[in-house]
């Protein structure tokens, strides 16, 4: 089933939570939906799902408008961010529940109640209450509830983050594969660009009710197209610039001359340049000219992050995030100076907004 | 040094371990002194509970089993074979069976409807129905009186020839008198439960009937059973409805008292005493151990409480239904500053201060006056008492803490006549010679409203982050700065919350102190009862209406003063 979102509207009192968005989710498409919180994330999820009624705008499901639909008749299954496990019920007796309340025949509960235990990997733990389960099984009895009853969307609303980094990692491609294998149409909601990034087909990045960006992962990450979307998925360096030749893609950042792509802005037009940590190199002082800026600066801090090393390099009193191999990281000193090159095409040019450009 | 290194280990693997009892960086004069003062507080705290909730009822316990030749069941023997007694204890079981059951039904409906749904009207209808907490328990009754009495009004439009007094009126009058605590208790059960639970049932297909059914009534379950034991034990136990609106319909509360007060009859009154107790120990128990062990309100993340919108089928009803009840408790508690001034109940309704004269009998209104020390005496003492026993009990947990515990508790089970009873019979010989002084009636009301004092107490230290008296210690204050600096401003809420407690059961009630107020010592609240039973219900009202007064006063005097928050109403 395809979800259609077009111009949805939700306020609560004075704050319009949900402001005039559209999205289009595909037959068999798994949308994540991320943002920070209060973004309106849960809320256009809650539309979805009927929990909510749209002061403007329309949900449809397939072509039908659903807007009207009670939360019970829309076949829309949800795993809570609590998981809201019925705490007086077994697992089974909670995945059962959808399938009692539709009065399937009892053989029918039985085994489909079994199905639903094998494909999320619950076998032996059917009589168990929610509070003798791990938060991981937990989650799983959540998710088997929800689909027991061939629900033809499911909504996920931060179904992992009340679980630690491990099994959040893990049930991540349980929750992927399931999704795959059944083919259903799918909105995972998220404040975790990285959870985002790694699960979803498409991501949909919110910001105070509307959509700033949507597109594939890596779409997303590389062509970030606004200041927001390049600082919230993945850590960006927001360089405040103003073009001084667009034609040859020469710009100026605090008296430094860089060369971008050529053929962005206006002459005298100020932009934000977007720099991936990754896309700067530490290089020695005197290496050969080779196309690439150049960039001096004093090393602050070196963070160790596992498989490399975070380096915070001040250029003109404004903070650089590098990330650099090992390799890279060894024999560097703090408070010494360092420099660092990027080549033109590895900066994101965003029109500068101002909002978070500094 | 090995010391020094040694204490923050120990904190950290024992987070819920006590400045007192762990060894501290150093010990300095000072906290080996502190030390031995809590150990000291400990003792004096389990004699004072032996003294004044053990001795009595152990004292009642004798009374009732002593014969002229030592230990004898007689009197027990002759309580089972008297028809006209044993009638008495299933008519006192069958009201508060009845009374519980119609308490618990109206208590669920109105929680529901506050927590749960939209209705329109919600914050009155739980303002209604919490006045019942703060009033004289038998206003109600007063009130009942006033409508379906024998001079009632409706009776008079009507020209009806019956009367409320008796089992309807008792049921009545408990229902609307014990509403607020079946309420508060469903209301926090009812108001805890993830709303998303609701909305999980509706999303796999469940309506609204259903969710109700198998989810949140399922989830309330626990909570039904706790107040419907609570409840029993206040209906079982309450003196003054039956007295006032009983008519010949005797309970064993009402029945004490007129074995002791009206024919002395000690050892009859104990023996009924004990057989009172044996029902309201048992629902206690069982509360206390099966119930209470038995929650499923968690919060958990994500977890929240909303109310959610009704389907037109169920919003209606529920909307008439509580807002109905709270109407009618606010008329109820009008009829009383109503009657005050009113000339004569039933006969001449031209309105008069007359009443407010108090000239029905010669205390005046004295009795108002004894009841104000009274409730500010059983207020300081009670709260400073109560506190101290809570950081006994909570922080510094010595060896006989259990004890401590279990006997600060223990009163929620005693009727108040076994407490008034237990105390005649136990302070009325030296070392501990009472009666006759305000001291017998401070001390019944302390240790019997003491059980919600403390745990009040209890869960307010349980709220104080052990790590911030760690905190406090590690910073180089010593454990008595850290108590006074720390701890105790932390408490001022909860402090001012247990002395309103104190206070007004000091002003309202009345089963307990009946039995140990003395001559020229009369208290409002039985005044209360004397000028109904003399004819006067007008100056019933007009006593009734200055209680009220001053109980929602100081209430409202002691929020407006430390802050609405900080004091909230407690109750059993």
């Amino acid at each position: 089933m395809r979800i259609s979102l077009a111009g949805l509207t939700k306020r609560f009192g004075a704050s319009t939570a949900v402001d005039g968005l559209s999205l289009e989710i595909g037959r068999g498409e798994l949308v994540s939906l991320v943002g920070g919180s209060g973004c309106g994330k849960t809320t256009t999820l809650r539309l979805i799902a009927g929990f909510e009624r749209p002061d403007a705008g329309e949900v449809r499901f397939d072509d039908r408008v659903v807007n009207d639909v009670a939360p019970r008749r829309r076949s829309v299954g949800i795993v809570f961010q609590s998981y809201a496990l019925f705490p007086t019920m077994t697992v089974a007796e909670n995945i059962a529940f959808g399938l009692r309340v539709a009065r399937w025949p009892a053989v029918r509960i039985y085994e489909r109640v079994a199905e639903m235990v094998a494909l999320t990997r619950l076998g032996g733990l059917e009589g168990r209450y929610a509070n003798q389960l791990s938060g991981g099984q937990q989650q799983r009895v959540a998710l088997a509830r929800a689909l027991a009853r061939r629900p033809e969307i499911l909504l996920l609303d931060e179904p992992l983050s009340a679980l630690d980094a491990k099994i959040r990692l893990r049930l991540r491609g349980e929750i992927r594969r399931i999704q795959q294998d059944l083919g259903i149409t799918t909105l995972y909601v998220t404040h975790d660009q990285e959870e985002a990034l790694s699960i979803a087909d498409r991501i949909a990045v919110m910001r105070n009710g509307r959509i700033e960006q949507v597109g594939r992962p890596e779409e997303i990450y590389a062509r970030p197209r606004t200041d927001f979307v390049a600082d919230f998925i993945g850590i960006s360096n927001l360089l405040a610039c103003r073009v001084v030749s667009a034609r040859e893609g020469l710009v100026d950042w605090e008296g430094e001359r860089l060369r971008i792509a050529p053929d962005v802005g206006r002459d005298g037009e100020g932009i934000l340049l977007a720099l991936r940590p990754e896309k700067l190199a530490v290089v020695a002082e005197r290496a050969p000219e080779d196309g690439r800026n150049r960039l001096h600066g004093v090393l602050e801090v070196v963070t160790f992050l596992g498989p490399f090393v975070r380096l915070e390099v001040a250029i003109h009193g404004r903070p650089l995030w590098v990330d650099a191999p090992h390799a890279t990281g060894v024999g560097l000193e703090r408070k010494k100076s360092v420099t660092l090159a990027f080549a033109p095409d590895d900066g994101v040019v965003i029109a500068a907004t101002g909002s978070s450009a500094d | 040094m090995d010391e020094a290194s040694g204490a923050p280990r120990s904190s950290l693997t024992s987070p819920s371990a006590v400045p007192a009892s762990r060894p501290s960086l150093q010990r300095s004069p000072l906290q080996q002194t502190w030390l031995q003062l809590t150990a000291a507080v400990a003792v004096a705290i389990l004699l004072l509970l032996l003294a004044f909730v053990v001795w009595p009822v152990l004292r009642v316990l004798a009374t009732s089993l002593a014969g002229p030749e030592g230990l004898t069941l007689a009197h027990y023997a002759e309580f089972f074979s008297s028809w006209r007694l044993v009638r008495i204890l299933v008519q006192s079981l069958l009201v508060a069976v009845v009374s519980t059951v119609i308490t618990v039904a109206v208590a669920l409906v109105l929680a529901y409807a506050v927590t749960r749904t939209d209705i329109p009207g919600k914050r009155f209808v739980s303002l209604m129905s919490l006045l019942p907490l703060i009033s004289p328990p038998f206003l109600v009754s007063l009130a009942f009186i006033l409508l379906l009495g024998r001079n009632g009004v409706i009776t008079q439009a009507l020209h009806l020839d019956w009367s409320i007094y008796g089992f309807t009126g008792i049921v009545v009058s408990q229902v609307f008198t014990f509403l607020p605590q079946a309420y508060l208790l469903l209301a926090n059960v009812l108001g805890n439960i993830d709303v998303s639970l609701e909305e999980a049932a509706e999303n796999l297909g469940a309506g609204p009937l259903t969710t109700l059914r198998r989810v949140t009534l399922s989830l309330a379950r626990p909570g039904l059973a706790s107040a419907a034991l609570i409840v029993f034990i206040l209906c079982m136990t309450d003196f003054g409805n039956p007295i006032l609106i009983g008519g010949r319909y005797n309970v064993l509360a009402t029945e004490i008292y007129a074995q002791v007060i009206g024919m002395s009859n000690f050892a009859a009154g104990a023996t009924m005493s004990v057989v009172l107790i044996v029902p309201c120990l048992v629902a206690y128990l069982v509360n206390a151990s099966w119930v209470g062990t038995r929650s499923y309100v968690t919060v958990s993340a994500g977890a929240r409480a909303a109310a959610r919108p009704m389907p037109p089928a169920l919003r209606w009803p529920l909307f008439v239904l509580s807002g109905g009840v709270g109407l009618f408790i606010a008329v109820i508690y009008a009829l009383i500053p109503l009657g005050s001034v009113v000339r004569h109940w039933g006969g001449d309704w031209s309105l008069s201060l007359d009443h407010y004269a108090f000239a029905s009998s010669a205390e005046g209104a004295w009795p108002i006056w004894n009841s104000v020390r009274l409730a500010a005496l059983a207020g300081t003492i009670g709260t400073v008492v109560a506190l101290v026993t809570a950081y006994v009990v909570e922080r510094t947990r010595p060896p006989g803490r259990r004890a401590i515990e279990a006997l600060s508790l223990l009163p929620v089970a005693l009727p108040g006549t076994v407490i008034g009873l237990g105390y005649i019979l136990a302070f009325n010989v030296p070392p501990l010679l009472l009666t006759g002084t305000i001291w017998i009636l401070v001390t019944s009301v302390v240790f019997w409203k003491f059980p919600v004092a403390v745990l009040a107490g209890i869960n307010a230290l349980k709220q104080i982050d052990p790590a911030i008296e760690e905190a406090a210690i590690s910073l180089g204050a010593g454990t008595v700065r850290t108590f006074a600096r720390v701890v105790l401003p932390l408490l001022t809420g909860t402090a001012f919350s247990i002395f309103v407690y104190f206070f007004i059961n000091g002003m309202v009630t009345v089963s307990a102190v009946i039995f140990l107020i003395y001559p020229g010592f009369n208290l409002g609240s039985v005044a209360i009862l004397n000028q109904v039973e003399n004819g006067y219900p007008g100056v019933a009202c007009a006593l009734g209406t200055i209680i009220l007064a001053i109980v929602i006063g100081s209430v409202l005097l002691l929020r407006a003063l430390v802050g609405g928050d900080r004091v909230a109403v407690l109750k059993l």
